[in-house]
C-alpha cells in the first residue's frame, strides 16, 4: 500500500499499458529485417538458382533468409529420403529448366513437386509447377524476362536501403512502369512480385507519416490495392509463399487505419499461412502481430491464446518477445512476481537472431522496473529504472516515464510525479495507450496532492479515451461477441476506480455508481445513472454496485428513493479473487460431508463486502410492513467480485445468506430495456425445455430426463426435447426463438480452448454448441435456463462480465438468465428446476421463484453446495 | 475452507461407516432397485409385484406415489389458468404460524375460493400439523423426528444462517452418536411456508432426496463410494489433497505423514510445480509458503503436514512457459475420533475392512484419506474407478 495514501497506490494500470506495444515492435521489426542480407544457406542456394524461381515457393529472397530449416548438404540427394531442402532445390532447379524452355525437366519437376506435397504438404509445389506448365514457351519467357527486370530493380532498392537513404521516386518510378506491363503478361508472377514491392514501400511511408497527414488515406489506398493485386496474382499463379508479405501488408494497413478486426483477420491468415509453407518466422511475426492488435483492444484471451501458439514453436530462451509479451501480461494480470521471474529466467541474448540486443535490454529493464515497483520493492525498481535510463531510450521511453512517475507517487512524493509527467509529456504521450496512462498518472497524482477536481477532469479525460476506443471496436464487431475492453485491460480498472472514489471525495456519489456501471456497458455515464436509478427504484433494497481496484474497492448503494452511500473495501483484487476462489471451494465440499458449511467464511466476507446500509435498508423494510414476499435486490458485481457467491452470504451476522433471504439479482452490466424482451410471466409463458442427450460419452442424466417430462406436465406451453431429439441444430432453433428456453445437460470445455467463452453445451451424439454458436442465433429470449454445471463460468475480462455461455446470449439480447456458478448434480439440479417452475407457473418473478428453489432446496437438506451455486444473471 | 470453519466442524464421535450407509440409505437394495424405484412409472406390472414384496422398496414406493399424485395435482392445477388466490394467500387464511392475517373483504375471497376447492380448504385446515413427513425420505425405517416449524416469534420469515449451519457448525467434538450415525445425509430443514402451497416442488424435492446418493452410493453391495453425477465432464487442474485431511499420528501410516500432491497430466508438460502455503484460514490470508517443489511427473510427495490450515498451487510448464493449474484449500484436522484414525491408518486390515475404511473415511469428507487407503487395495475395476474420481 502506498504511503502517500490516496491516489497513490501502485500504478497497475499505468504499469499495464506502457510496456512497448508489439505493433511499434514489429513495424520496426520489419523494418529492419528488410534491409539485412540473407544470411543463411537458402539464401546462398537461391542465388544460384535464381531469386524469382525461389520466390516461388519460398518467398522473396531477402524473407527466404528466415527459413529454419537446417543447412542442406551440398548435391542434393535424390532418393525418397531426401530431405525438405534437398527436394526443394531439386524441384527449382527442375522448375527453372522448364522456364527456360527445356521439355526433358518437366518430369522431373512434377516428380520432385509431388514428392514435396506428398512429404511435406507443400502442395502448392505441384500448382506452380502446373501453372508454368499450362503457359507457351513464349509465355514462360517473356515472363523470365520481366522477373530479371524486377529482379534488378530489387537489388536496386536493396542497395539504397543498406546505405540508409530509403527507396527514391526513380525507383518507384519503374517499378510502376514494370508493374504497368507486366500485369498484360500471361505469365502474372513479375507482376504479382512487383505490386507487392510496392505495397510494402507504401505501408511503410503510411507507418511513417503523422497521424492526420493527408497523405495517409492514398497511400494507404494505394498500398491495399497492390497489396490485394499481389495476393490475387500469386494465387493465380499458384503461388503460396510470396503471399505472405501481401498478407502483412495487408495487415498493416489496416493497423494504420485503425482497423483492427481488419488487421486480426490478415494476421490470423498469415499466421495459418505461414504454418502451412512452413515459414515460422513468418508465423512469429503473424502471431505478435496478432497479440499487439489484442492488446490494443484490450482483449486479453486472444494475447493469451496467440502467445500460447507461438510457444509452441518458439521457446522463451530463444525469442525475446515471447519473454517480453508474456512478462507485460503477468504484469497486467498483477502478478509482478511471475513476471520478474519470468524476466529473470530469460533475459534477452544473441541467441534471438530477430533483436537488435541493445534496445531489448532497455525493453527488459523497464519491464523489469515496473514488475518491481508493482511488487513493492522499490529500492530495486529505482535501480532498475537507472540502469534502463543508461541505455539509449526507444520505445521504451514512455514506459520508464510512466514507471518513474508511478515509483514517485508511491513514495509519496506526487509533486514529483507531476513535475516528470509534465516535463517529459512528450514521451508518454507517443502512442494513444501512453497518452492515456499518462493522463490517469496525473489524475492520480493531484488527487494525492489532494486537488480533487483536477484530479477528477484528468482521470475521467483518460477514462473517455478509453471509452472512444471500446465504442469504436464496439461498432465494428457487427454481432460478434465482445472479446475485448480498453477500460478494462488497457486503462485498467483501478483507474476507474481511482475515478469514482475521487467523485465520492467530491460528494458526488451517484455519479461514482454511474462512472462504474459506464465503465462495464456501452452507455454514456448520464444513461447508466438514469438506467441505475430505474433498477434501485424497482427494488424493494435498491442496487449495489462495486468496483475492485488493485489495493481496494468500492461499493455504492443507491436506495430505492435515489440516495446513494459508498462504502470502501480495504480489500485489493487479488485479495477479492482469493477470497472468493476460497468460498467457492468451501461450499462445493459441502457436498462430500455434513458439517463442513463454511459459515465464518461467509461472515467474513460479508463483513468486508456488504455495505451496512444494505443492513439498514432491510431493517427499514422489515420494520415498514415487510409483504408476504421476500424483499428484492439487485447486486452489480464487476470484475474479480463476479464470480464470489454472494448467494451464500449472509447480509449481516445471524442472518439468513442473501440467496434464501431476498429474491437477489445479480446484474452482469446495465442494458438498455427497450433493447429486451418483456419480463417473463411464468403463468403464460411458453417454453421450450430442451436436455438429457444421448450417445455423448458423459455420463447419462436420468435427473435431466424425468426433470424434462415433469416440466413438460407442469407447464401447458411447454416442448420437451430430449435424447436423440436433442442435437446442436435443435438447440439452436429453440435459442433462436421467441419462447423461454430451459436446458438441462452437461456442459464441456470447448476444443482448444483458445475461444473467448471456452464453453459447449453437450447435445445428443457427441454435439457440441459453444458461446460462438449462441453468439450466431442472437438469442432475445425472455428467460434462458441453463440447469447445467457452471452455466455461469468463462473468461473474466475486466470492463467486461465474464465470457460464458449465459453471458453471450445476455449480451445478444436475451433478458435474464438463471445460471449455475459450479458444478451442479443431476437430481439436485432436476429439484431445484421444478421448484423454479413451479414458483414461475405461480406467478412469482423469476428471481423470486430462484429464491424458493433455493430456500425448498436447503429446507429438504440440500447441502449448499446444491443450493448456492443457483444465481439470476442479467435484467430483473 | 478456512481454518476456522474446518476446525469448527469436529467429526462426529462415535460414527460408525456403516450406520451411516444405513441412515442414508435406509433399504438394503441395490443400485438396480433403487432406480427402478425412482422409475416406477414407468415399470412394468411384474417388476412393480416384484419391487412391492421388499417391505422397505414397497414402503419407498408409497411415498413416492404419493408426491407424485402432489404433482399430478399441482400439473392439473396450473394446466386449470391462473390461480386467483396465491399460496402465500392460503396460508394466511389458515392463519399459519407467523403469517399476517388477510384484509376482511380478501378474507372473505378466499373463503369463496374454497367453497369450490375442497383440496386447497382441507390443506388450509392442516396448517398447525406438521410438515408431511415424505419431504423427509432419508431415515424410513428409524424416522428421525422431523424439524417443525416452531412459534411465529422462533421463525421468522426469513431463515436464519445459524439454522442453515447449525448441524457442522455448532456441533462439539464429542456429538451424539445419532448425529454421527447421520453422516452424509442431510435432515431436512425447516420448510418455508409456501413450500406447502407448492406441491409440485414439494414433489420434486422427496423425489430428489430419495435419489439423492450424494453419500456413498454403492456401499450397500460393499464397493467404493462413488461421486453423484454431475452435469459436466470434470476439468479440475489440482486433484488431491482437499478437503479434509487426518492429521498425522506417530506411529500411524496416515495420509498426512507422507501426503501425495496430485494434478491432472497435462501434454506437453515439461515440469510440475508445487507450492503449500500454510494460512490462517481466513478468507483473505495469503498464507506462508511451507513447502515447495518441482518434478517431472505430476505427482510430489510432500513434508508431513502438521494440523493447521493450507492453501496449495501447481503449475505447469510446457513449451517454456509456466502456466498456472489452480490452488485448493485443504484443512489438517487433529484426529478426534479414533475410529475414522483407525481407518486412515488400516494397519494389518483386508480388502473387506480396507473398503469400509474408504467408505467411512470418504462419508466425512477425507477423501485424500481414502483414496491413500485405495491404493492399498488389489488392483481392479472399483479401485481404479475410485482412483480416477475427481479427475
Amino acid at each position: 500500500m502506498s504511503p502517500a495514501g490516496e491516489g497513490a497506490a501502485p500504478t497497475l494500470s499505468a504499469l499495464r499499458g506502457a510496456a512497448p506495444s508489439p505493433l511499434d515492435w514489429f513495424r520496426r521489426k520489419g523494418e529492419a529485417t528488410r534491409t539485412q542480407p540473407p544470411r543463411r544457406t537458402q539464401g546462398r542456394r537461391c542465388a544460384l538458382i535464381g531469386p524469382a524461381l525461389a520466390a516461388a515457393l519460398l518467398g522473396s529472397p531477402a524473407w527466404a533468409a528466415q527459413t529454419d530449416q537446417p543447412v542442406p548438404s551440398q548435391g542434393a540427394s535424390t532418393t525418397p529420403a531426401a530431405s525438405y531442402e534437398q527436394l526443394i532445390e531439386r524441384y527449382l532447379l527442375a522448375l527453372q529448366e522448364v522456364r527456360g524452355g527445356n521439355p526433358a525437366a518437366e518430369a522431373l519437376l512434377r516428380q520432385s513437386a509431388r514428392a514435396l506435397a506428398a512429404r511435406h504438404g507443400r502442395e502448392d509445389a505441384a500448382d506452380v509447377a502446373h501453372f508454368y506448365l499450362n503457359l507457351e514457351p513464349a509465355e514462360r519467357r517473356e515472363g523470365q524476362l520481366l522477373e530479371a527486370r524486377f529482379d534488378s530493380l530489387r537489388a536496386r532498392l536493396q542497395g539504397v536501403e543498406a546505405a540508409g537513404t530509403g527507396p527514391d521516386e526513380a525507383i518507384v518510378e519503374a517499378l510502376l512502369l514494370l508493374l504497368a506491363e507486366a500485369r498484360q503478361a500471361v505469365d502474372v508472377s513479375a507482376a504479382a512480385r512487383t505490386s507487392a514491392l510496392l505495397a510494402r514501400l507504401e505501408v511503410r511511408q503510411l507507418e511513417l507519416a503523422r497521424p492526420g497527414a493527408p497523405e495517409r488515406s492514398e497511400l494507404a489506398a494505394r498500398a491495399e490495392e497492390h497489396a490485394e493485386l499481389a495476393l490475387r496474382w500469386f494465387t493465380l499463379a499458384g503461388q503460396r509463399t510470396p503471399k505472405l508479405e501481401a498478407l502483412w501488408v495487408r495487415a498493416r494497413v489496416a493497423l494504420a487505419g485503425g482497423e483492427s478486426l481488419v488487421a486480426e483477420s490478415a494476421f490470423r491468415e498469415l499466421a495459418e499461412l505461414a504454418e502451412q509453407v512452413q515459414r515460422p518466422r513468418w508465423r512469429e511475426r503473424a502471431l505478435l502481430g496478432l497479440v499487439g492488435v489484442a492488446r490494443a483492444s484490450g482483449a486479453p484471451f486472444a494475447a493469451t491464446a496467440a502467445l500460447d501458439e507461438l510457444a509452441t514453436f518458439r521457446h522463451p530462451a530463444h525469442c525475446w518477445a515471447l519473454t517480453r509479451e508474456l512478462a507485460a501480461q503477468r504484469l497486467s494480470e498483477d502478478r509482478p512476481r511471475q513476471s520478474l521471474e519470468l524476466l529473470e529466467s530469460f533475459p534477452p541474448s544473441g541467441l534471438d537472431p530477430e533483436i537488435q540486443l541493445l534496445e531489448a535490454d532497455g525493453e527488459w529493464r523497464a519491464l523489469q522496473a515496473a514488475a518491481l515497483l508493482r511488487a513493492g520493492e522499490f529500492s530495486r525498481a529505482a535501480s532498475a529504472l537507472e540502469e534502463a535510463r543508461r541505455i539509449p531510450r526507444g520505445a521504451t521511453g514512455g514506459l520508464l516515464t510512466l514507471t518513474e512517475a508511478a515509483l514517485q507517487l508511491d513514495r509519496g512524493d506526487h509533486q514529483g510525479a507531476l513535475k516528470t509527467l509534465e516535463a517529459t509529456r512528450p514521451a508518454g504521450s507517443g502512442s494513444d495507450l501512453g497518452r492515456v496512462e499518462g493522463l490517469a498518472l496525473r489524475g492520480r497524482a493531484l488527487l494525492a496532492a489532494g486537488r480533487n477536481v483536477e484530479a477528477i477532469r484528468f482521470l475521467q479525460r483518460a477514462f473517455d479515451e478509453a471509452r472512444a476506443r471500446d465504442a469504436a471496436r464496439s461498432l465494428s464487431l457487427d454481432g460478434a461477441p465482445r472479446d475485448s475492453s480498453a477500460v478494462g485491460e488497457w486503462l485498467g480498472l483501478s483507474t476507474v476506480e481511482v475515478l469514482a472514489r475521487a467523485q465520492v471525495a467530491a460528494g458526488q456519489t451517484l455519479d461514482a455508481a454511474a462512472t462504474i456501471e459506464a465503465a462495464h456497458g456501452c452507455l454514456s455515464i448520464e444513461r447508466a445513472r438514469t438506467l441505475l436509478l430505474e433498477l434501485a427504484r424497482s427494488q424493494a433494497l435498491g442496487a449495489v454496485t462495486y468496483i475492485v481496484g488493485a489495493d481496494r474497492s468500492l461499493a455504492i448503494h443507491v436506495r430505492p428513493d435515489g440516495s446513494a452511500e459508498a462504502t470502501e473495501i480495504p480489500r485489493g483484487r487479488r485479495e477479492i479473487a482469493r477470497a472468493s476462489a476460497r468460498l467457492r471451494e468451501a461450499l462445493m465440499l459441502t457436498r462430500q460431508a455434513e458439517g463442513m458449511e463454511p459459515v465464518a467464511l461467509c461472515s467474513e466476507i460479508a463483513a468486508q463486502l456488504l455495505p451496512s446500509s444494505l443492513l439498514s435498508s432491510h431493517v427499514r423494510w422489515r420494520a415498514d410492513g415487510a409483504p408476504s414476499e421476500a424483499p428484492s435486490l439487485a447486486l452489480l458485481p464487476h470484475g474479480a467480485l463476479e464470480a464470489m457467491p454472494f448467494e451464500a452470504l449472509p447480509s449481516a451476522t445471524g442472518e439468513a445468506p442473501l440467496g434464501l433471504a431476498f429474491a437477489l439479482s445479480v446484474v452482469d452490466q446495465l442494458r438498455e430495456p427497450a433493447t429486451l424482451p418483456p419480463r417473463i410471466d411464468g403463468r403464460s409463458a411458453s417454453w421450450i425445455a430442451l436436455g438429457a442427450p444421448a450417445q455423448t460419452g458423459q455420463a447419462d442424466l436420468p435427473g435431466a430426463r424425468r426433470e424434462l417430462r415433469d416440466l413438460e406436465r407442469l407447464h401447458p406451453r411447454l416442448e420437451a426435447v430430449t435424447g436423440l431429439a436433442f442435437d446442436a441444430p435443435r438447440l439452436l432453433e429453440a435459442l433462436s426463438g421467441e419462447a423461454s428456453v430451459h436446458v438441462a445437460t452437461h456442459v464441456v470445455r470447448a476444443r482448444g480452448g483458445s475461444s473467448i467463452a471456452p464453453m459447449c453445451l453437450l447435445t445428443s451424439a457427441g454435439g457440441e454448441v459453444s458461446a460462438a454458436a449462441i453468439a450466431t442465433t442472437a438469442p432475445r429470449l425472455p428467460l434462458l435456463v441453463l440447469a447445467t454445471c457452471d452455466s455461469a463460468a468463462g473468461r473474466s475480462v475486466d470492463g467486461l462480465s465474464t465470457r460464458g455461455l449465459a453471458q453471450i446470449a445476455l449480451d445478444a439480447g436475451t433478458r435474464a438468465a438463471v445460471v449455475t456458478g459450479w458444478s451442479l448434480s443431476d437430481h439436485h439440479g432436476r429439484a431445484a428446476s421444478i421448484a423454479l417452475h413451479a414458483s414461475l407457473r405461480a406467478g412469482a418473478s423469476p428471481q423470486e421463484a430462484l429464491r424458493r428453489a433455493r430456500s425448498a432446496l436447503a429446507a429438504a437438506g440440500a447441502p449448499p453446495a446444491e443450493w448456492a451455486a443457483l444465481r439470476f444473471l442479467g435484467t430483473p | 475452507m478456512s481454518l476456522k470453519d474446518q476446525h469448527s466442524t469436529h467429526l462426529p464421535a462415535g460414527a460408525t461407516g456403516s450406520s451411516a450407509t444405513s441412515a442414508a440409505l435406509p433399504i438394503h437394495e441395490d443400485e438396480a432397485t433403487l432406480e427402478a424405484i425412482a422409475r416406477f412409472d414407468e415399470l412394468e406390472e411384474d417388476r412393480l409385484t416384484e419391487l412391492v414384496s421388499n417391505p422397505s422398496a414397497k414402503k419407498i414406493l408409497s411415498r413416492l406415489r404419493e408426491v407424485d399424485q402432489w404433482l399430478e395435482a399441482a400439473v392439473a392445477e396450473n394446466h386449470g389458468g391462473v390461480a386467483k388466490i396465491s399460496a402465500e394467500e392460503l396460508y394466511r387464511f389458515g392463519k399459519g404460524r407467523g403469517a399476517e392475517p388477510l384484509s376482511e373483504l380478501r378474507q372473505m375471497e378466499v373463503e369463496e375460493f374454497l367453497k369450490e376447492h375442497p383440496e386447497e380448504a382441507r390443506w388450509t385446515e392442516r396448517l398447525s400439523e406438521p410438515i408431511p413427513a415424505p419431504l423427509d425420505v432419508s431415515p424410513i425405517e428409524d424416522t428421525a423426528p422431523v424439524q417443525l416449524p416452531g412459534s411465529s416469534a422462533e421463525t421468522p420469515s426469513i431463515q436464519r444462517v445459524e439454522d442453515l449451519h447449525e448441524p457442522g457448525a455448532r456441533r462439539g467434538p464429542r456429538a451424539s452418536a445419532h448425529e454421527g450415525s447421520r453422516a452424509g445425509r442431510r435432515a431436512p430443514q425447516r420448510l418455508a411456508p409456501w413450500m406447502k402451497w407448492l406441491p409440485a416442488a414439494a414433489a420434486a424435492l422427496a423425489l430428489t432426496m430419495i435419489l439423492d446418493r450424494s453419500g456413498p452410493t454403492n456401499a450397500m453391495d460393499g464397493g467404493l463410494p462413488e461421486s453423484p453425477v454431475l452435469r459436466s465432464a470434470s476439468s479440475a487442474g489440482l486433484l488431491f489433497p482437499r478437503g479434509r485431511v487426518l492429521a498425522p499420528v506417530e506411529g500411524l501410516e496416515t495420509y498426512a505423514a507422507r501426503p501425495l500432491f496430485e494434478v491432472t497430466a497435462v501434454e506437453g508438460a515439461e515440469r510440475y510445480r508445487f507450492e503449500l502455503k500454510a494460512t490462517t484460514g481466513g478468507a483473505f490470508d495469503e498464507g506462508e509458503t511451507v513447502w515447495s517443489a518441482e518434478s517431472t511427473s505430476k505427482n510430489a510427495t510432500a513434508d508431513q503436514l502438521k494440523a493447521g490450515t493450507y492453501e496449495w498451487s501447481a503449475w505447469v510448464t510446457v513449451h517454456g512457459v509456466e502456466k498456472d493449474l489452480g490452488t485448493l484449500s485443504i484443512a489438517v484436522l487433529p484426529p478426534e475420533d479414533a475410529g475414522l484414525l483407525r481407518c486412515a491408518s488400516g494397519a494389518d486390515s483386508g480388502p473387506s475392512q480396507t473398503r469400509e475404511d474408504i467408505r467411512r473415511l470418504h462419508a466425512a469428507g477425507f477423501l485424500s484419506d481414502a483414496r491413500s487407503r485405495a491404493r492399498g487395495l488389489p488392483p481392479g475395476e472399483a479401485r481404479a474407478a475410485y482412483l480416477a474420481e475427481g479427475r
